[in-house]
């Protein structure tokens, strides 16, 4: 009844969802993309692109960005674990990870801001 | 090897799977590595704004492009799906999970095919296989 | 934190005397059970349960033999960590304090688990080192040399259990041999002087048993009281049964190893 779980073990919850959400975002990628396969492709292909650069769109992909930023980054320290590095050092560790990919989304952010508000 | 060894194992136990554990644990990291690359690549040569079929199209005629997507079609596949049949697997009771591995190389076989469709669909200017 | 008492005191012993009014909530086996201590500042968990036991509960059961933290014996949950109850001082843990019985191993009464659940992992891995036919008597690893350096790094293990408390893949598959039993398994691996690894490394190299249920939580090197890395040692099987899946099963060079051995002792 008191349990209180250890920063590895709500990195793993997060890994395993990340991981989860990217696979399920792999599939609607594909959905979209099959506008290509449907009969005068091409069209249907341009009519898709023009709906998902709609701001809203823009703002759900920064979200994705950030949720492969964070499976990437703590994957990398995962793997590094397996090589035995930053183990006893893993609170630094996962600070870095979560340092690191806020910086990144950061810049994403940057770089797609004209899409969102122009 | 000591004749008299007190340790009992049992190899079966590593069957259970038809990828041995071992195999399946450094792809996955192995897969993740490449990921970095090709997911990176992916995200940096798509700008995604004012895209359209033309563009993919005259894209999809360099080699290395087209060896990024199926690279990464491949890699993110093996990748996604491996970890998706660790989750369900551990659920599993022990021994249970035998059909789970041929249902998810199902799947991906599937998924890897779908995925060439749209590149071919990009290459040929029409599909292979139509909807 | 706490009261100042006495300051003639305090300078009398040389160091501030304060008393500390904590409430520990203790999860019981007929439930979860608070009670209010008076205590110093410098007193540990396992004091004031002996507090509570001498004079308010007398029925609350606990584990303890040593005291100085080498034993093992008094490992529980304070404050959501395991924790060994004697090296556990109050001062910093607030004014509430939660003490549960270790997680994943039967609990036999209160606090006392049954460590059954404990040994019967590490007995699975043999955690005795069998020497390897044909070695010079006596069977030394020096102590400062290389081949003690590996092994060192995890032989503190004082079978407390609080890295299978705290690991939570033993909680989600309970078959994982979990932390301690794989740490052991490793320091016997990369003992020159055993003559068990391949036994021992197909052991550990099994699906849901073996190291390849572990999850890197990392939850393990947290808690232990001794700093040793489970995880390490984790990692160090992976890779030796890696190179052992790409190289192909080759056990090591007996004359090397016997060489090496004589040389050093």
């Amino acid at each position: 009844m008191y349990h209180k779980n250890t920063r590895g073990y709500k990195a793993f919850w997060v890994h395993r969802i990340s991981g989860l959400l990217i696979l399920g975002y792999l599939y609607l990628h594909l959905v979209l993309l099959s506008a290509i396969l449907l009969p005068s492709g091409a069209a249907h292909f341009n009519a898709v692109a023009r709906v998902v650069e709609q701001p809203g769109f823009v703002v759900a992909d920064i979200v994705l960005f950030a949720i492969i930023v964070v499976h990437a980054l703590n994957g990398i320290r995962l793997i590094a674990a397996d090589f035995g590095a930053m183990i006893r050092e893993n609170r630094l560790a996962i600070w870095l990870t979560m340092g690191i990919g806020a910086v990144m989304v950061f810049i994403a952010v940057l770089m797609l801001l004209p899409h969102i508000v122009g | 090897m000591a004749a008299e060894s007190p340790i009992k194992t049992s190899p079966e136990s590593e069957k259970t799977s038809s990828t041995p554990v071992s195999w399946a644990w450094i792809l996955q990291r192995f897969s993740g590595l490449l990921l970095l690359v090709f997911l990176g690549g992916h995200l940096w040569v798509e700008h995604f704004m004012n895209t359209s079929a033309a563009v993919v199209a005259s894209r999809l005629t360099h080699v290395v492009d087209d060896s990024l997507d199926i690279g990464l079609l491949i890699s993110v596949l093996y990748h996604g799906l491996n970890g998706f049949r660790g989750i369900i697997q551990e659920m599993l009771p022990e021994g249970r999970g035998a059909w789970l591995n041929y249902a998810v190389f199902g799947l991906g076989l599937i998924t890897v095919v779908w995925g060439l469709d749209i590149l071919w669909a990009f290459w040929y200017h029409q599909p292979f296989l139509t909807l | 934190m706490g009261v100042l008492v006495s300051p003639a005191f305090s300078d009398f012993v040389g160091y501030e005397v304060r008393v500390l009014t904590v409430t520990i909530r203790i999860a019981r086996s007929n439930g979860e059970q608070a009670f209010v201590v008076e205590t110093l500042a410098q007193q540990t968990v396992l004091d004031a349960l002996f507090y509570i036991q001498n004079e308010l509960e007398p029925s609350l059961s606990f584990r303890c033999s040593c005291r100085v933290g080498m034993c093992g014996s008094c490992g529980m949950v304070i404050n959501g960590k395991e924790s060994l109850a004697c090296r556990t001082s109050l001062n910093p843990l607030g004014a509430e304090v939660t003490v549960q019985p270790l997680r994943h191993i039967p609990v036999i009464k209160d606090l006392v688990v049954d460590m059954e659940g404990f040994f019967s992992k590490y007995r699975l891995v043999d955690p005795y080192l069998k020497p390897r036919p044909g070695l010079v008597n006596p069977i030394v690893a020096p102590p400062s040399g290389h081949l003690r350096e590996e092994i060192d790094l995890g032989l503190e293990c004082i079978s407390c259990g609080l890295c299978l408390s705290a690991c939570d893949v033993v909680g989600m598959v309970p078959e994982f041999l979990g932390p301690a039993a794989l740490n052991r398994a490793y320091n016997l691996v990369a003992d020159v002087r055993d003559d068990l690894a391949e036994q021992r490394l197909s052991m550990v190299g099994q699906s849901r048993v073996g190291v390849w249920q572990c999850h890197t939580h990392m939850s393990c090197v947290e808690v232990c009281p001794k700093n040793i890395a489970p995880t390490r040692a984790i990692s160090h099987l992976k890779r030796t049964l890696i190179r052992r899946r790409i190289t192909g099963h080759r056990p090591r060079p007996m004359p090397k190893v016997q060489r090496i051995v004589q040389e050093e002792v």
